[in-house]
């Protein structure tokens, strides 16, 4: 873990630039689990199970 | 993908002649470009088919072909496969090319059809919201358009005063 905000920025650009890389499918899955996401916080659902962490591995290797 | 089965009911309302042509815009078009953009909604823009007789576009017939599929119809929403989804038709010559130089692209072998990056830029920048400043940033950032073809839809369509004006809002370094 880094606190200098010039490698957090290049990390984050590089996060999303992975991200927009991907197939079009597969950005319209993590689309619909962020919506699921949206709609739990939404509706002040108690457990945040289904909510995509776009950083994690799992997003990583969707 | 519930969103696979969207496209597929619109597909199938363009095979059987209720619409003539579609292009998705809004987040889900822009996803095609950059990283998911999250949203709540499917913005699909739509051409129909002229009717004879009729001096009315309405958009009665998709209603009715799609709640007939078991849509349902939630204000101005139609619910396909648990996603609202929002018809709408061309307000400008602009929306109008957007739709007919969409770009062909498929999702998980369903064919669907997407407005180009220059397009979304043009439409956000026309359209004008904070959050359509802030889409057309994010294509700017992650380096999505094609200068010349945006400046070339920007002249068409008028939009190079405003576009200047987002510039020295956004782009400038000047305070």
């Amino acid at each position: 873990m880094t606190f200098a905000i010039q490698e957090i920025l290049k990390s984050k650009r590089a996060l999303r630039e992975r991200l927009a890389a991907r197939p079009y499918a597969e950005k319209l899955r993590l689309l619909e689990q962020l919506r699921e996401c949206s709609l739990a916080i939404a509706a002040r659902s108690s457990s945040d199970k289904g909510c995509v962490n776009l950083a994690s591995d799992d997003a990583r290797q969707t | 993908m519930k969103l696979k089965e969207v496209f597929a009911a619109i597909n199938r309302m363009k095979s059987d002649g209720v619409i003539d042509r579609y292009a998705i815009g809004g987040a889900v078009g822009a996803t095609f470009y950059l990283e998911p953009v999250a949203t709540l909604d499917v913005d699909v823009f739509v051409i129909f088919r002229p009717e004879p007789g009729r001096l009315i576009i309405s958009p009665q017939p998709i209603f009715d072909y799609l709640t007939a599929l078991g849509a349902t119809i939630e204000g101005e929403y139609l619910v396909i496969a648990g996603w609202p989804v929002r018809f709408l038709l061309p307000t400008s010559p602009l929306v109008e090319e957007a739709i007919a130089e969409a770009l062909q692209t498929d999702v998980d072998g369903e064919p669907t059809w997407v407005f180009t990056a220059e397009h979304l830029a043009a439409i956000a920048l026309q359209t004008g919201r904070a959050k359509d400043k802030a889409r057309l940033l994010q294509f700017i950032e992650a380096g999505a358009l094609d200068a010349e073809r945006l400046d070339a839809i920007l002249k068409k369509h008028g939009l190079v005063e405003k576009w200047q004006r987002f510039e020295r809002q956004f782009l400038s370094d000047e305070l």
